[in-house]
């Protein structure tokens, strides 16, 4: 989440990247002392929508697996990352901007 | 989410309705739904799958010199130069981490050892494991009161030995606390004190010198007495400096506070029960654990790596003697006999504690490994992975090749033609020998998929992908000489389709409608260039 924030967040916001966090229902409380301590300014939703589904269960893997998944401006999924690699997701969201 | 501190998925689905159209995230998270906590019932063998029996140690050589044992990667004949290998070691051919077996532990976040029992903290709650036997742990017991942070404590007269067990609260449990268990024998496990206050996040716990000291985030650091029964007595809390403690280290009189936002704390224990802030030293990115070994500190930071600090001084602020990359994810760090043991998200690391320099790296399974914990105690090394605890010998002086890749996961359109390239790396300091690599789908070709590398270099294949796919996944094998069991045969999904999802080239379909930031619940409203969908969850 940092590593977000300040590589993609900070940098992109005001070049056309959206970011949102998105968790599971998590403890209001929490979550809220979570996020002040990391800092992160980016939205953070409940994902009242189960969306996590449609990404994160890799077929005969009986458990989420987490993922970042990056969409391009025609809201097709473009790239799909289990570990936060700043350059090559800085990289990517670069080419993606100049599309 | 590997940037992530310390948070992973959860196991358990969460039914989630209602709408969010308010785009305060705190707020729209008051106003979010609630979650039903699930009732946790441990299997009856939460071990994680072993990879086969131990092998037979065998004796180590203690008269290795050349030509019989290969010549160390700086050129020097003598097995006993310094580095890369443990001062005093020698050369020998053979795997430097050998697998002993398994103990007990499920959706494992964190876990400690005294050498005679592991605790494993995670979902399910606190297993328990005997270990004075490497090579056949034996359950002792699980506490079910679901948990992240362990200390193990003192072991009372009777021969009771004391256990806390802490978590900070989550969408299951609603307050955070601070248990103490007591462990009189197989089974006997008993929680005889519970502490539990919402104004307190108990994170990270540390037994030492008599002391229990607590890790409360931006709540401070807090000491506790604990020795009559064992049962914490609340002394003191200092907040100097404190802007996010997350875990601690004890060396002597010193007290090491991982701080995620200040760096690293260095309290004084002149009085152990009211810890002074001595130091406070600025990591290079946020910390999340700590280990000293007395001489130095080891910071893990996630993706940051880790930082490593001379603390050598006692009177002197840490000095920053360098940071380490990392490979992966710095989950989780832990330092005994000159060696540093990293819990690197997709696999174990282990680093000379002195040079620095990378002895090896593991995979505690095949695939969708999830390194979190690590626990040491002399030349035994404890990971906690996600899905149990796993327990390898660490031998120094043996050197093999070390295959790695940095990827888990490849993911394609499953309707386009594609390639990607994969780099192989070794890590070792011996030969790495691949064989082949292969697929278990005709759809796949690979170029150049067998060669030959030399101690620290690296190698890129290709592989091909031409639809259809007839598969939703396919397994891509690399085969080598690596004498992990794991890599050796190193297994990498390339995902085609998430089954009853959508994948690589597919669109986000109208369910991610709730995300519209103008409330109109359309997916068209995401009018970003660029959207990136970040899951995470806390533990």
């Amino acid at each position: 989440m940092p590593d977000l924030e300040t590589s993609i967040w900070a940098k992109y916001k005001n070049k056309g990247v959206l970011v949102y966090g998105l968790h599971p229902g998590e403890n209001a409380k929490q979550l809220a002392d979570f996020i002040k301590q990391t800092g992160i300014t980016f939205p953070v939703k409940s994902d009242v929508a189960g969306t996590l589904s449609s990404f994160a269960f890799p077929p005969g893997v009986n458990y989420p697996y987490p993922r970042d998944v990056i969409v391009d401006k025609n809201l097709k999924v473009r790239a799909i990352r289990n570990s936060f690699n700043v350059k090559e997701v800085e990289a990517l969201v670069k080419k993606l901007l100049a599309e | 989410m590997t940037g992530f501190a310390k948070s992973v998925f959860i196991v358990a689905a969460v039914v989630a309705v209602g709408a969010c159209s308010d785009d305060d995230i705190v707020q729209q998270q008051l106003d979010g739904p609630k979650v039903v906590p699930d009732a946790f019932v441990p299997p009856a063998d939460t071990r994680a799958p072993d990879t086969g029996p131990a092998p037979d140690l065998g004796p180590k050589s203690v008269s290795c010199t050349p030509p019989g044992c290969p010549a160390c990667v700086d050129g020097k004949t003598g097995c006993a130069a310094s580095g890369p290998f443990l001062t005093g070691t020698c050369c020998a051919r053979g795997d430097n981490l050998v697998r002993q077996g398994t103990a007990w532990g499920s959706e494992v976040v964190d876990l400690e050892t005294d050498g005679k029992i592991v605790v494993a903290c995670g979902g399910f709650g606190a297993t328990i494991s005997d270990v004075s036997d490497p090579r056949a742990a034996s359950n002792i017991g699980n506490v079910t009161q679901r948990c992240q942070r362990i200390a193990i404590g003192p072991t009372l007269s009777d021969g009771t030995k004391v256990v806390y067990l802490a978590h900070h609260g989550d969408s299951w449990v609603n307050t955070p606390f601070l248990s103490t268990v007591y462990i009189s024998g197989a089974g006997g496990l008993k929680i005889v004190n519970t502490i539990s206050d919402d104004q307190i996040l108990f994170e990270g716990l540390l037994y030492h010198g008599g002391k229990l000291y607590v890790a409360a985030h931006e709540g401070g650091l807090r000491t506790y007495d604990v020795s009559k029964t064992g049962v914490p007595s609340f002394k003191h809390l200092t907040t100097d400096g404190i802007k996010n403690a997350w875990k601690l280290a004890g060396s002597g009189n010193r007290l090491f506070v991982a701080d995620q936002k200040a760096g690293l704390h260095v309290f004084a224990l002149t009085d152990p029960l009211k810890p002074v802030r001595a130091y406070t030293v600025a990591t290079t990115a946020a910390a999340r654990d700590v280990a000293v070994d007395g001489t130095r500190a080891f910071v893990a930071m996630g993706g940051g790596g880790i930082d490593v600090f001379d603390i050598s001084d006692a009177k002197a602020a840490p000095k920053r003697v360098k940071t380490v990359a990392g490979l992966n994810s710095a989950q989780a760090v832990e330092v005994s006999n000159g060696v540093l043991a990293v819990a690197a998200w997709n696999h174990t690391a282990m680093y000379d504690a002195k040079s620095l320099t990378l002895l090896a790296t593991e995979r505690t399974r095949k695939a969708f490994e999830q390194d979190l914990g690590v626990a040491m105690h002399k030349d035994i090394v404890m990971v906690g992975e996600w899905e149990g605890v796993h327990i390898f010998k660490f031998r120094p002086g043996y050197i093999a090749p070390d295959l790695f890749v940095t990827e888990d996961i490849f993911t394609m359109a499953p309707d386009l033609a594609d390639s990607r390239a994969v780099l192989v790396q070794n890590l070792g300091f011996d030969t790495l020998k691949v064989s082949g690599v292969t697929f278990d789908s005709k759809a796949f070709t690979v170029k150049n998929g067998s060669f030959n590398l030399a101690p620290g270099k690296s190698e890129v294949f290709e592989f091909n992908y031409k639809p259809p796919s007839g598969t939703n996944f396919a397994t891509m094998t690399i085969a080598s000489n690596d004498p992990d069991p794991n890599q050796a045969k190193l297994a990498i999904r390339v995902d085609l389709k998430q089954v009853g999802g959508i994948g690589v080239g597919s669109s986000l379909t109208s369910s991610f409608g709730f995300l519209d930031p103008s409330g109109a619940g359309q997916v068209s409203g995401l009018k970003g260039k660029v959207t990136i969908l970040a899951y995470f969850a806390l533990f």
